[in-house]
């Protein structure tokens, strides 16, 4: 089944409606049913006019299914979950094995949890909710639940925004890691502590290859990210299995900018290189920025510059 | 050869058939045959070999012998269904692969058609390979035809919260190869705009999903 188009634009627009903007479900009655379906390019939760216009309850709600694909959606303003997977009796249903995949959508403001993946699912008329934020698995991540990315770094320099993270998951496996901004974080959860967000702004994907532990890293630079917004992660397992989003990460300007002005690459014949380095915010001092050769490289970059007065940006 | 049966010309082999129907033999003869005539018509395909258009010609939401205001959306379905002319609905023209039904209801632009759910329930199951396209209609891009509820409130009466009562388009898709699609239609104030069972082959696009009639919300 497919509920959209593969043309951007020429999906549906699902809002407005009083539970769920879209439901796949199992039944016993057809165990194949809802394998391999895909949800595109829709609006879920949001008018014509890009307007808030929620669903009561979940946007996109996936109950047993497997191989299902969200994909390049808009899912916000719903009255629970942007997308909640449930898999409360995978086994019995039939549906273990291959997950579902939910990438590269637009994920925001909605009143549940960005992605909920779940080992429940409350079907209360005033409910409808999943398990939740919860922690990561200890390794090893086996339960069906994809651990989500941990973002260590967001920070802006004249590059763009480049993150850093990691993802403790499953051995010796190639994850697509999906990297998104929202302007600000979903109010803190309990347990963890630290809010997780959503996804409004999809940033890039990058593959993250888990070592023998089952640690992987990666570095992805990506556009600047504006002041003020926060970057979430999304981990997908190869055999389809999308994590909950990651804990918020703020977005910090690196406190020292360097802009080329011209080439900064030099040679053993010398050469010269212009660039600018400021402060990213006034300093409240005497501030003094050192600026030294470039150790394993013969270019000598420029002489330590003098110290400036206090609230000078320019080094 | 090796024997003496004499080579008869063909002419002489049907003379020598006819001669063996005796007058006494063919009743029989007759009833086989029509014993194997209305076999022969129970075996044959539930469907035509040519696909047909299903033009519906009114916003009303009725299902009357003798075609009442004209082609319904409901008795569109039944057609389409039954591969069967329905009730005012004429599987007339012919469509390029599957069943398609189209809307030109006069004068063109955006209509609505509000589902009887009192008197008539839920639209019938579409169950059969089958195109329902909006954009027919005509009119302002962006102004599909308009399927809604009654307006009265109706109870959800189901003891399965997660079963929906009220339903605006209902497809039944299938493990086969039917191939069913609902294109630029505006689906609204239903419990549920549309209910799939069985996806496979079903697709949905271009529409506008709004029911929400119960939670009252914006």
């Amino acid at each position: 089944m497919t509920v959209g188009h593969d043309t951007p634009g020429a999906g549906n627009i699902i809002s407005g409606n009083g539970r769920h903007g879209v439901y796949l479900a199992y039944t016993i009655f057809d165990p194949i049913i809802f394998s391999e379906s895909l949800v595109i390019h829709n609006v879920i939760g949001v008018n014509v006019n890009g307007e808030p216009l929620r669903n009561g309850r979940v946007g996109v709600l996936l109950e047993e299914t497997n191989e299902t694909v969200i994909f390049e959606n808009f899912i916000a303003h719903n009255g629970r979950a942007g997308v909640l997977v449930a898999r409360e009796d995978s086994s019995a249903c039939g549906c273990l094995g291959p997950g579902d995949l939910i990438i590269t959508n637009s994920i925001y403001n909605n009143q549940g949890p960005g992605i909920d993946m779940s080992f429940t699912l409350d079907k209360d008329p005033a409910d409808w909710t999943g398990d939740g934020i919860t922690p990561n698995d200890t390794l090893p991540d086996d339960d069906q639940i994809q651990n989500h990315p941990i973002i260590d770094t967001a920070a802006t320099s004249v590059v763009g925004t480049v993150i850093t993270g990691r993802l403790e998951s499953e051995e010796n496996l190639i994850y697509r890691v999906e990297l998104f901004s929202i302007p600000s974080c979903d109010p803190p959860a309990n347990p963890p502590p630290v809010g997780h967000g959503e996804g409004r702004t999809f940033l890039g994907g990058i593959d993250v290859t888990t070592n023998p532990a089952g640690l992987g890293t990666f570095t992805m630079t990506v556009p600047t990210v504006p002041d003020g917004h926060v970057v979430t992660a999304t981990a997908s397992h190869p055999a389809q299995e999308t994590s909950k989003f990651s804990a918020c990460k703020a977005v910090t300007t690196a406190a020292v900018l360097v802009t080329p002005v011209s080439g900064l690459t030099t040679t053993e014949a010398g050469g010269t290189a212009q660039f600018t380095v400021a402060l990213s915010t006034l300093p409240s001092a005497n501030h003094a920025s050192k600026i030294g050769r470039w150790r394993g490289s013969a270019s000598l970059c420029a002489k330590s510059p003098p110290t400036r007065p206090a609230r000078n940006m320019n080094a | 050869m090796g024997h003496d049966e004499p080579t008869i010309p063909t002419t002489d082999r049907s003379r020598t058939a006819r001669a063996r129907l005796s007058w006494q033999r063919l009743p029989f003869i007759w009833a086989l045959a029509v014993l194997v005539a209305v076999m022969g018509l129970a075996l044959l395909p539930a469907r035509d070999a040519l696909a047909e258009r299903i033009t519906v010609t009114t916003d009303v939401d009725e299902n009357l012998d003798g075609g009442g205001a004209g082609c319904s959306l409901r008795e569109a379905i039944v057609a389409a269904n039954t591969v069967s002319d329905y009730n005012g609905c004429i599987r007339d023209v012919p469509a390029s692969a599957i069943d398609e039904i189209v809307f030109q209801i006069p004068p063109s632009g955006q209509k609505m058609i509000v589902v009887d759910q009192t008197n008539l329930g839920n639209l019938p199951q579409i169950s059969v390979s089958l195109t329902i396209n909006g954009r027919s209609q005509g009119g302002a891009i962006g102004d599909p035809p308009l399927i809604a509820a009654v307006s009265s409130e109706l109870p959800i009466t189901s003891s399965d919260p997660g079963f929906p009562s009220t339903i605006g388009l209902d497809i039944l898709g299938s493990t086969g190869t039917e191939v069913i699609t609902v294109i630029a239609l505006a689906i609204g104030q239903f419990d549920v705009g549309v209910y799939i069972s069985d996806g496979d082959g079903v697709f949905v696009y271009g529409n506008y999903v709004r029911a929400g009639r119960h939670d009252g919300r914006p």
